[in-house]
């Protein structure tokens, strides 16, 4: 690995860890609920999510250590809740960086305790503040029920593309 | 015409927002309780992986259009 992508990871890791912890700091009307990066524990509880019936998709999590290797500007959430690992998201900035990419997010399907999307949407919002970005982008969306979804939230759909956009 | 480089100014810089503030305004915006009733899909997901199960997508965004 090169100094500069070291120095790069570094850089970002704390700018990633600072976005999160605004973030929970704001959001204390939802106890119990932690904002973590990605790291063996929550690879190892997503690793569960294949035993359920109510999945709609078969993703090894165990890698996405390349796509962390690829972007040491991503953003990346392990959301828990009450010790359960509620969703996990990946994302990074756009080509000309004007914009931040939400390229995955999976939520656990076997847990409603909370709505994961609107807190990974604001928790990216404070990440893509502190980037300079200035539009965030929810890629390939599953299906239509979950398009919809996002929509309700502002979100408009871009068929060109097959992403969701809104501005920061 | 040109224009004068005095003018360049002319719109006050803005100041880049905290974190802090950040996090207040993303959490009023998208944590509203107007949007307590809407309910989430079970099998909420979004993405897509290439064929070889990887996370790394060959498809670039080329364009910020």
């Amino acid at each position: 690995m090169l100094a500069t992508h070291i120095d790069a990871e570094r850089r970002y890791d704390k700018i990633r860890r600072d976005a999160l912890k605004a973030i929970s700091i704001q959001i204390d009307s939802i106890q119990n609920l932690e904002f973590k990066l990605i790291d063996d524990l929550a690879l190892s509880a997503a690793k569960k999510w294949n035993e359920s019936d109510n999945r709609l998709v078969s993703w090894e999590w165990e890698n996405y250590g390349q796509f962390k290797m690829s972007y040491p500007k991503r953003f990346e959430l392990a959301l828990w809740h009450n010790n359960h690992l509620t969703s996990l998201s990946l994302g990074r900035p756009t080509y000309n960086a004007t914009g931040l990419r939400l390229d995955f997010i999976e939520r656990n399907s076997d847990y409603e305790d909370v709505k994961v999307f609107q807190i990974t949407l604001a928790a990216m919002n404070v990440y893509a503040d502190a980037l300079g970005a200035k539009e965030l982008r929810v890629m390939n969306p599953i299906n239509d029920e979950v398009k919809k979804y996002y929509e309700t939230f502002g979100l408009q759909y871009v068929a060109k593309g097959d992403y969701l956009f809104i501005r920061v | 015409m040109t224009k004068k480089i005095s003018n360049i100014n002319d719109r006050p810089r803005k100041k880049p927002r905290t974190l802090e503030e950040s996090a207040k305004i993303a959490s009023r915006r998208f944590l509203d309780p107007k949007y307590n009733s809407v309910k989430e899909p079970k099998g909420l997901a979004s993405g897509k992986v290439s064929k070889s199960g990887n996370f790394i997508n060959d498809e670039e965004d080329e364009c910020d259009e």
